[in-house]
């Protein structure tokens, strides 16, 4: 796998994960303010690696596609072993 | 309405086939304790709860429960990657195989077909939250269990970060009883349903 396409995917995955793990909690817990705060944080920085990512290596949903040609079904799908 | 990310919430890369691991890891995709019926239980009780933190939590539990199913689909398409009739019989995959080749179809290690008759959605928030917690805790289990018959790394990865999705999900769940429990009578939490009595 390209190392740069590996990198900004940890930085998603990685961020992601905190998004999830904020969203649960803050579902019993709405006025946590710290829990907001991190919540906020990390969209940002997802926002920034998903950009990235979309640009250079194709779309992470159909909204992500560019206009231009349709990326969307390139391989590697997410359950494909990658060389 | 749901969006799909094409991409898997842990990475799975099994580089060396396995079908007998694919055979009973399986059954966490469409078995009774699997991501299949945990996401179906909690998006279909959503509709009677009546609490907006628990519509939440079912909700985003339900769907990251779908991310999980992928990624069990993922473990089992890649350990039945390039085989030969000599190997699925060897690994008793056989009885799979005549059935599905080696497409990845929902059922329990034990072969019965995914089936909602392992899932229940009561109309009563109480008793679905206990279901709720019960159903993480089995999920948990059958990931211990999983985790005994595992030797490669590769799947044992994926297979510990889905099982820690449980211990998280089983301490959410335990929030949203919480919020139920503050609505009702303290006295006795079952002297109504909120689901069904106004």
């Amino acid at each position: 796998m390209n190392s740069e396409k590996e990198k900004l995917m940890k930085v998603i995955r990685e961020s992601d994960f905190v998004i999830q793990e904020c969203a649960l909690y803050l579902d019993t817990h709405p006025r946590d303010s710290a829990a907001l705060r991190l919540y906020g944080d990390q969209q940002a920085l997802r926002k920034k690696a998903v950009d990235a990512y979309e640009q250079a290596f194709g779309p992470l949903t159909t909204a992500g596609n560019q206009f231009s040609s349709w990326r969307w079904i390139d391989d590697p799908w997410p359950w494909d072993l990658e060389d | 309405m749901w969006t799909y990310e094409k991409k898997l919430q842990f990475p799975v890369q099994i580089k060396t086939p396995n079908p007998a691991m694919a055979k009973v890891i399986i059954t966490q995709l469409g078995g009774p304790d699997g991501e299949l019926a945990a996401s179906m239980r909690y998006l279909n009780q959503r509709y009677s709860m009546p609490y907006k933190e628990c519509k939440g939590i079912l909700t985003d539990v339900g769907t990251e429960e779908l991310a999980h199913a992928e990624m069990i689909g993922a473990i089992v398409h890649q350990l039945t990657r390039c085989l030969s009739v000599e190997e699925i019989k060897e690994a008793g995959f056989d009885a799979y195989f005549v059935d599905h080749t080696t497409g990845v179809y929902p059922q329990a290690a034990a072969g019965f077909p995914f089936t909602t008759a392992v899932l229940q959605s009561k109309g009563d928030a109480l008793t679905d939250l206990f279901e709720d917690l019960a159903a993480e805790q089995k999920a948990r289990t059958t990931y211990d269990n999983l985790l005994r018959l595992v030797d490669d790394p590769d799947v044992i990865a994926p297979l510990k970060f889905l099982r820690e999705r449980e211990v998280v999900h089983f301490q959410r769940f335990g929030d949203a009883l919480r919020v139920v429990q503050d609505n009702l009578d303290c006295r006795n939490f079952y002297a109504m349903n909120p689901e069904f009595d106004k």
